[in-house]
């Protein structure tokens, strides 16, 4: 295992090259440079400060040259400054990463349990209307746009029924734990209602295949009971969809964050790369795709590996 | 070796591969439900203009913002146009783009794919590495940054899903070609002289459609989910062109939100129940085509 | 009703820790088109000045209703040399908020970053003509101009005063992008900075020694809102006491919670030409455009009546005289002027702009329906900022719809329109070039003359009218929402906000 995960991150070394290379690229053919977006259409820079800019800025050299400026100081730690307000982009980062793992984490931590928890409960209860209307709610929460979602549930829940502030991390002055998770509960439950609704039908076949098996049956008739049947059993061997599944969904949870983020106006990674293509801030985009692709082939890589600890049949290729 | 005869009570009837699939298509009662759903939304779609009684482009200031019932059904936008022949056109849009998103995803997934799986080696090991880095783009960055490069516009934007969506597909198909490889009948063509692209062509990929047919269905959905995402975000398709995606958007004036509900209430709930529909309806395909695949 | 109370509960919890009956006043300044938020570099910046003003001090400010220039930091001023002259007297007794005295150096050193072409400033191009800044006492500054500039006194009510004691240390070209604006920026204004929290929200605290007295609020919280309507759901629910809202939005306010604030935008919005584009050359073309539209309803309908027909750029009504084309809805002359200019009805012109808003969206396509009647066909095409800023930079364009922020003073309007100022050196992206037009600018800029100005604007006014290098429409209202909670607010919208004496010191909640 050790040498699977060392060859993965060897192989991740030439991935995250290619992916910087065809950002940088693409963001080359975007209609507008950084400084087009400093300057408002009715601004007036005279043609010797946009010169002065443009050396600050180094976008005077080469294309490929500014390419190579910044890989050569990535891998160094360093990612650059934005053009926008001259912050180290890793500062930034450093900034709104955690407010976007926050809410992630607790729209993980609520899909994954209440989705393994209504999986489980449908299954066992098969074809029955509890079963097809917890099917159905699952499809619906699939089905819904996250934008919609999250509109809707700031009009119901922080204004019509005051329950929740109307978006923003904390109140101004205080930021205390309790008033930082006020703000936080709303936009984790959308966010992860799409998570629940994927587990939960998962869970639900994974444990219908299992339940049926010979192996099971065998143990129910010898008499073990059947709650603690359905635990040692059929979860373990459910795990490994509904791993599969949160490893290929944190990519979409980032999406859905996005406009989450802008709605709820939660000052995370989303709204920074919305901010960043709206000022094309080359930096500070180059090193946001950076580091996403890098938390995301870690993802890939830590799902892998928990395949492997679950079930012992997988060999590691 | 006696035959056995025919007979009223013990009729032996052939049961193709495609009728066991439908059998059990059929007995999935939400994937019928889905299906009808579809058939239904994609009528109501098609025959839009013959249904309204407007054209979705026609504005009448002095006809602003009115409520359902009179002679605009479902009432009019800011504007004075009609919400039912925008929704009914904004429907066409959408579906086209899902539809033809997810076509560019098959046929680039299904090109690499097929590759990939057949002939292995090195040349799957390229593929693959290839499908891994698009598959790690954050896809939300891919999006924002084409989407800010191309320009909007509903080709721009079928184009842009589509080349976000065929790793999956190329997965899939490799998946599926990898299993069918080692079968008999494969190797029986080989043995008679069959060569590669025969083989390929005529054996193979047929096997692959059930996994494609179910891809589609869950691609429209996803393309139109995408769609309504950009269009929120001012990219996408742009006014005057109706998508769902643009007309729901109108939803994030807080007044328009409260106040204006059938203004974007109608496009919501079609995506919904077109996404709805077409997932049931994928749900359905997978268990009717592929009983024992797990995802 | 559990969840209701649980939540109070902890919440009280929280706030146990917080400073007792502190006066507060929580807006969002920066949210609409006027703000500029996360930005704090007032030499560079081009809006958000509503908010700056609230920590800097500049020379002199308009009164509300932008008719008259009355000081801030000087108490009077006079003008010599027939108008190349200008000697200011700095009020007494101005403290910067660490202490130091405020005095003539601190101005002069302000004016110089601006010249500075390594400070990127906006102003440069205001202050060009100043060649010599003298201080001969603590608190009087002589400014010498090598030729009249009776706007000046329009451009420096949004000038911001800088410490020389604490910024001189830094070299400009630093100082662009430094930390210095978001960390601990020192001013002279009523009020001090005290914390960011980026991209949440500013705080500044009363400024106790403040020249015009001790502001009644103790602190003053600027939240950035991403999306206008968590703005207006903030705004609703009472989290936030004020906000910029959209016309619509004002519509969702009823009762008594939120009293709605509106005035002129000063900004005119038009239909924009590439003056360079042979297609739009003849100028009956553009008259049947602006004769194609019915303006009277699209004001009446889609602005709900909040909206002026524009038929010159400039919207101070002083420079507007009596007598110019209405340029009247009459959709049968328009297609007499088009068929007359041989225009060719199969072709479709593109028609560009930055605008994202639903008004905006609303009002092209019923601009588009209205040009469709004649024989006109449009495309509107909505981009971001920087794309619409390239594209106009070049000349792979026909047609815009944008606005032009006007202040008070029609010299705001010179780069838009002058020559000199065609990309890369101005804002004239429509590349409008009309040498009388030209002089008439510079004429209005160098004549210290009151009536002699008046004139000249009059006639720029009269000539655009005529010759429409742009097709100005109207010139729309724009809304706040304050919650009736706060006492003795001012706020009135006013392009890139600011200039104005909104006597923020008097602010005050119930």
């Amino acid at each position: 295992m050790g040498l699977y995960t060392l060859r993965r991150l060897l192989v991740s070394i030439p991935l995250l090259l290619v992916i910087s290379a065809v950002v940088f690229t693409l963001l080359q053919f975007t209609p507008g440079d950084p400084l087009d977006a400093y300057i408002p259409p009715d601004q007036v820079l005279s043609a010797q400060q946009r010169e002065i800019l443009k050396i600050d800025l180094g976008l005077d050299q080469s294309k490929p040259v500014q390419y190579f400026k910044w890989l050569g100081r990535a891998v160094q730690g360093d990612l650059g400054y934005r053009i926008k307000n001259g912050q180290p982009v890793l500062a930034e980062l450093g900034r709104r990463l955690p407010p976007t793992l926050l809410l992630m984490g607790l729209g993980m931590t609520v899909g994954v349990v209440l989705g393994i928890f209504f999986g489980i409960i449908a299954a066992v209860k098969r074809y029955t209307l509890l079963d097809n209307t917890l099917t159905f709610l699952a499809f619906l929460g699939i089905s819904t746009p996250a934008f919609l979602a999250g509109l809707l549930g700031m009009y119901v829940f922080a204004l019509k029924l005051g329950w929740f502030p109307a978006g923003g991390y904390q109140t101004p002055g205080q930021g205390g734990v309790l008033d930082i998770l006020r703000h936080l509960i709303l936009p984790a439950i959308i966010l992860s209602v799409t998570y629940i609704a994927i587990l939960m039908r998962y869970t639900r076949s994974s444990v219908l295949e299992v339940l049926f098996q010979d192996y099971v049956r065998t143990a129910s008739a010898k008499g073990v009971r059947s709650y603690r049947v359905i635990a040692k059993h059929v979860l373990r061997n459910a795990l490994i969809p509904v791993v599969t599944v949160i490893g290929a969904n944190i990519a979409n949870l980032i999406g859905g964050a996005v406009f989450l983020e802008s709605i709820f106006s939660w000052p995370g990674t989303g709204q920074l790369y919305l901010d960043a293509i709206d000022s094309r801030d080359y930096p500070m985009i180059m090193g946001t795709t950076l580091i996403l692709a890098i938390i995301i082939l870690l993802a890939n890589l830590i799902t892998d590996l928990l395949y492997g600890l679950i079930d012992p049949r997988i060999r590691f290729s | 070796m006696t035959a056995i005869a025919p007979s009223e009570s013990t009729k032996l009837r052939a049961q193709t591969p495609g009728s066991m699939a439908l059998k059990r298509f059929l007995r999935h009662r939400l994937a019928v439900v889905g299906l009808v759903l579809l058939g239904v939304i994609v009528l109501l779609v098609i025959f839009g203009p013959l249904i309204a009684r407007f054209g979705p482009d026609e504005i009448d200031l002095l006809a602003r913002n009115q409520p359902p019932g009179g002679a605009h059904w479902l009432g009019t936008d800011p504007t004075g146009r009609d919400i039912l022949a925008r929704t009914l056109s904004a429907g066409r849009v959408s579906l086209m783009v899902g539809l033809f998103s997810t076509l560019i995803s098959v046929v680039i997934g299904t090109t690499l794919g097929a590759l990939a799986g057949y002939f292995g080696g090195w040349v799957d090991n390229v593929i693959m590495r290839f499908v891994d880095v698009v598959m790690t783009f954050p896809s939300i960055v891919v999006l924002l940054t084409l989407a800010a490069i191309v320009g909007p516009g509903i080709d721009k934007t079928i184009i842009i899903i589509g080349v976000l969506g065929w790793p999956l597909a190329a997965r899939l198909v490799r998946a599926k070609l990898l299993s069918v490889r080692e079968l008999d009948f494969i190797s029986a063509a080989t043995a008679l002289g069959a060569n590669d692209r025969r083989i390929l062509l005529r054996h193979a990929l047929p096997n692959v459609i059930d996994v494609l047919v179910v891809f589609v269905s869950l691609g429209v959905a996803s393309g139109i989910l995408t769609e309504a995402g950009l269009s929120f975000l001012g990219l996408g398709v742009q006014p005057p062109q109706a998508s769902w995606g643009n007309l729901l958007s109108s939803a994030r004036e807080i007044n328009i939100l409260e106040s204006y509900v059938w203004q974007w209430m109608p496009a919501g709930l079609l995506i919904i129940l077109t996404v709805l529909a077409t997932n049931f309806l994928g749900d359905g395909l997978r268990d009717a085509l592929d009983p024992k695949a797990k995802q | 009703m559990l969840k209701r109370s649980l939540l109070a509960l902890t919440f009280a919890l929280c706030t146990l820790g917080s400073a007792s009956a502190d006066k507060v006043i929580t807006g969002a300044f920066d949210q609409g088109p006027g703000g500029a938020p996360g930005q704090f570099n007032p030499l560079t910046n081009t809006a958000g000045f509503t908010w700056l003003n609230k920590y800097y001090s500049t020379l002199v400010l308009y009164d509300p209703a932008f008719k008259k220039i009355s000081g801030d930091l000087t108490s009077s001023w006079t003008v010599a040399d027939g108008g190349k002259k200008y000697t200011f007297v700095l009020r007494n007794g101005v403290k910067w908020h660490d202490g130091e005295a405020f005095t003539s150096a601190d101005v002069k050193f302000s004016l110089d970053l601006a010249n500075n072409p390594d400070s990127g400033s906006a102003f440069a191009s205001k202050f060009g003509n100043i060649t010599k800044i003298q201080t001969p006492s603590a608190r009087t500054v002589v400014i010498t101009l090598s030729k009249p500039n009776a706007a000046l006194l329009d451009a420096l009510t949004n000038f911001m005063i800088l410490p020389q004691h604490a910024l001189s240390k830094i070299a400009p070209k630093d100082l662009r992008n430094g930390a210095w604006w978001r960390t601990n920026p020192i001013g002279t204004g009523p009020f001090k900075w005290n914390k960011l929290v980026p991209d949440q929200y500013v705080e500044l605290v009363a400024n106790p020694d403040y020249f015009r007295g001790k502001p009644k609020i103790d602190r003053l919280v600027n939240r950035y809102f991403k999306e206008q309507a968590a703005a207006v759901v903030a705004l609703k629910s009472g989290d936030l006491d004020f906000s910029y809202l959209s016309l619509d939005d004002t519509k969702t306010f009823s009762g008594n919670a939120v009293k709605i604030i509106s005035g002129p935008s000063q900004v005119a919005n038009y239909l924009g030409f590439n003056n360079t584009s042979p297609l739009l050359k003849d100028v009956r073309v553009r008259q049947a455009i602006l004769q194609a539209i019915d303006r009277d309803t699209i004001v009446k309908q889609l602005y709900g009546g909040g909206a002026e027909v524009a038929n010159c750029p400039v919207t101070n009504s002083k420079y507007v005289p009596k007598g110019i084309n209405a340029y009247a809805y009459n959709q049968e002359q328009a297609r007499q002027l088009l068929k007359a200019a041989g225009w060719d009805n199969s072709r479709t012109v593109e028609v560009l702009t930055y605008y994202s808003d639903q008004l905006s969206k609303d009002v092209l396509v019923t601009i588009q329906q209205m040009l469709g009647q004649v024989g006109i066909k449009i495309a509107p095409r909505f981009v971001d900022v920087p794309t619409y800023n390239q594209t106009t930079g070049g000349n792979d364009f026909t047609m815009v719809y944008a606005g032009i922020g006007n202040g008070p003073d029609p010299d705001t309007l010179y780069p838009s329109l002058h020559s000199d100022f065609i990309p890369p050196n101005g804002t004239n992206r429509m590349k409008v070039n009309i040498s009388a037009l030209n002089k008439l600018f510079e004429q209005g800029q160098e004549t210290t003359s009151t009536s002699a100005r008046t004139k000249a604007y009059q006639e720029m006014c009269s000539l655009t009218n005529k010759q429409l290098p742009w097709d100005v429409l109207w010139s729309a209202k724009r809304f706040g929402g304050v919650s009736n909670k706060l006492s003795n607010f001012i706020w009135t919208p006013a392009p890139a906000g600011g200039r104005y004496d909104d006597k923020a010191y008097l602010w005050d909640t119930k």
